[in-house]
């Protein structure tokens, strides 16, 4: 029986394997690399030069999407003549943006373009100093959330592209509503990449929006060799942290996947996720009870939510006390850079500076690793 | 015959007493952590070594399965003392609006505090300041129903009142609802699932406490309450002070009810049921027979909805709500349709 399993184990390993290289090698001839921008790490989209611009996918822009991509056309502003008018037509270098994500906001930031910039989703939320200050002069409006859109507002902006976060269809009910006013929408599904390089690379697509493409490649390539040099310095290491994640709603423990972004960087940064078993991105409730004996082993605990100190964490959940990593205080969360409104640029500039999030995490993993002030993170008290 | 129901109702008592006990070490025996049954009784008699099985057990299984004994009395106590004063078979422990007064509050405070500026709750699902805000919320729409109360002589405007102040609040909570966040939306849908596990420690007594003040005056209650579900007019020509009678049952109800809301989220079904369940078992209506057997009954029913929502042995748990309406609502239809009184209704 013990060999039947094991022989069952090995044809599906070659089963799956075998589908996945066929997989990837189909995708390779599908798209001739000399013709898109080369992309490294990013899944969820895909940039092609054409004669007057660029053509752009994006691939299943939300969760659990399956088999969706949107085309958008990029053309130059010069040569979008009116006859021209395709749909979904952007004419590119964009001038007027309206970012429904605070991410979206991080990385035309980056690329040194935030006066694109003319509506923000919840501008209390924004850590961006360049945007809050065109917030405070006026210059950049909030135009609600979701299904709260101020459409009146978004239209009296006139922007060029209103980039979104990907919701499944049938809730998008609103983004039809901006697609019947002929104001372009585009996906942006960069919350979905569970590459930390791979979030980054979005700077890429932001990149062909704002014209500074050769911007968008170089400060990629410098975050990229600094991730990749930060995760090669810890790579050898022989005993690797435990490390624990979240902190629980009630009486569930949400735990992300072993594939997930985060257990991405807890790896890079040569820590050993303590539900690394987990499949996939999303994520699985745990009972407080399993997550206890989990955590039982833990060395180091990361993004504690929204408790902000030790002893937050032992007053509301005074069961967790028995926990090890309490007693030696080797508990961090992400939220040194919160601005006093709630706004965390950890998710906003955080997204595009995946090489900054790695060192916090190396620094935490090993402290006598790496010279490095901690940038997102912080010890609780 | 007098004697046969007593015989009846003593035996009855003994059953769901030792089943009560039954099931109460059994919600301690079983978890999404299997524990040997032996290291089960180690811990205990206080000899277990291991941390973590001490604290599972001490501080999240014995606290859990305490807390479903009181909030299962609580709710069925208040909701047999709402059916009794409404004469309503439908009415629950939270026709009052209590529930809905403290889904308020407790909406106030998690969604509505990132709007107002100060610092974000979400994901503290324990904290006190979310049953704190549940009680105030409560209280609240206690104070209007009895200020009502005080003037309206026809309890049906009661009943009217407590359920239109209850839509209110559910309306105020939509507009909450309706500017937060996702994850605030999160953190506030998981309080309306209900959870029996927040309460620990210091809470755990303060909880205790209201409840047992709350079963002590529903106690008192018991010979006004006899009275009442003969009707009002009936009651006022036994020379009955009506005013004093309903304030004393509104307060318990408020105190069940609203403590139960404020510490475990708005638990369903269990006010509503539990009483027909024991008024059928016990072919009874006096309350003197009633209110401790629904104490029981309810005891016995929320331990049983919370060993299943553990679900023994996987990783994963189940909202505590969605078992008491799934576990509830055949055993409730099963009931209703085997009574003859209720099936030819």
């Amino acid at each position: 029986m013990r060999h039947f399993k094991l022989l069952l184990i090995i044809i599906l390993i070659f089963v799956f394997g075998c589908k996945n290289s066929s997989f990837d090698a189909k995708k390779e001839q599908k798209v001739p690399e000399k013709q898109t921008l080369g992309l490294d790490y990013a899944q969820g989209f895909r940039v092609k030069p054409t004669d007057n611009g660029y053509e752009l996918e994006v691939f299943n822009p939300w969760q659990g999407a399956k088999n969706v991509n949107y085309k958008y056309k990029l053309i130059e502003r010069q040569q979008l003549s009116k006859t021209d008018s395709a749909e979904n037509a952007i004419p590119i270098p964009i001038s007027r943006a309206i970012c429904l994500s605070t991410t979206h906001i991080a990385y035309i930031d980056q690329l040194n373009s935030s006066a694109t910039i003319v509506g923000v989703s919840g501008s209390d939320f924004v850590s961006s100093s360049a945007v809050r200050q065109l917030i405070r002069e006026g210059k950049v409006s909030d135009v609600g959330y979701e299904q709260s859109i101020n459409y009146e507002l978004v239209l009296s902006l006139k922007p060029d592209v209103v980039f979104s976060y990907g919701v499944g269809a049938e809730a998008a009910g609103y983004l039809h509503k901006l697609h019947d006013l002929d104001i372009p929408v585009v996906f942006v599904g960069d919350y979905l990449e569970t590459s930390p390089l791979g979030k980054a690379e979005w700077l890429k697509f932001f990149g062909a929006m704002l014209g500074r493409e050769k911007m968008a490649d170089s400060l990629f390539a410098v975050i990229e060799s600094d991730y990749v040099a930060t995760k090669s310095f810890v790579e050898n290491c022989q005993t690797k942290p435990n490390v624990f994640i979240n902190l629980p709603w009630n009486d569930t423990w949400y735990f992300p996947g072993g594939n997930s972004y985060m257990a991405n960087l807890i790896r890079d940064a040569g820590g050993n996720y303590s539900l690394s078993h987990l499949d996939g991105n999303s994520s699985h409730p745990f009972s407080i009870e399993s997550a206890l004996v989990k955590g039982m082993e833990a060395d180091v605990w990361i993004n504690t939510g929204s408790a902000e100190s030790l002893h937050e964490i032992s007053s509301n959940f005074p069961q967790l006390k028995v926990l090890p990593v309490i007693k030696s205080g080797n508990v961090y969360n992400s939220v040194k850079r919160t601005n006093n409104l709630g706004g965390n640029d950890f998710y906003e500039s955080g997204a595009v500076k995946p090489n900054l999030i790695l060192k916090d995490l190396v620094k935490i993993f090993y402290p006598d690793s790496i010279e490095h002030e901690l940038v997102y993170f912080q010890k609780l008290e | 015959m007098s004697l046969l129901s007593k015989n009846r109702s003593v035996v009855l008592f003994a059953v769901i007493s030792v089943l009560l006990i039954v099931l109460f070490f059994i919600d301690t025996v079983l978890g999404s952590v299997l524990i040997p049954f032996s290291d089960v009784l180690e811990v205990l008699l206080g000899k277990g070594e291991n941390a973590v099985y001490k604290t599972i057990i001490l501080e999240f299984r014995i606290p859990k399965a305490i807390v479903a004994v009181l909030a299962g009395s609580a709710l069925s106590v208040s909701g047999l003392q709402m059916q009794t004063v409404f004469r309503n078979p439908l009415a629950g422990p939270y026709v009052l609006g209590i529930s809905s007064g403290a889904s308020l509050g407790v909406a106030i405070v998690v969604l509505g505090v990132s709007a107002s500026g100060f610092s974000s709750l979400s994901g503290l699902g324990t904290s006190f300041s979310l049953a704190a805000a549940a009680w105030i919320g409560a209280f609240v729409v206690l104070m209007v129903v009895l200020a009502v109360s005080l003037r309206v002589k026809d309890i049906m405007t009661i009943l009217i009142m407590g359920m239109m102040f209850g839509s209110a609040a559910s309306a105020l909570v939509s507009v909450l609802q309706f500017f937060s966040s996702e994850s605030m939306l999160k953190a506030f849908v998981i309080w309306t699932m209900g959870s029996l596990s927040s309460v620990a420690g210091m809470q755990l007594w303060v909880f205790g406490v209201a409840v047992l003040i709350g079963l002590v005056l529903s106690i008192l209650s018991i010979p006004t309450l006899n009275v009442m579900q003969l009707g009002e007019g009936y009651a006022k020509t036994l020379g009955m002070n009506l005013t004093l009678a309903r304030v004393m049952v509104f307060v318990s109800t408020s105190l069940l009810a609203g403590s139960v809301t404020a510490f475990c989220g708005p638990i369903g079904f269990i006010g509503i049921a539990v009483p027909h369940i024991s008024r059928l078992m016990f072919r009874t209506a006096s309350h003197s027979v009633l209110i401790p057997s629904v104490m029981l009954t309810g005891s016995v029913t929320l331990l049983l909805c919370d060993i299943l929502a553990q679900l023994p042995g996987m990783e994963s748990t189940l909202p505590l709500n969605s078992v008491t309406s799934l576990v509830g609502i055949p055993v409730v239809i099963y009931v209703v349709f085997r009574n003859r009184k209720f099936a030819g209704v």
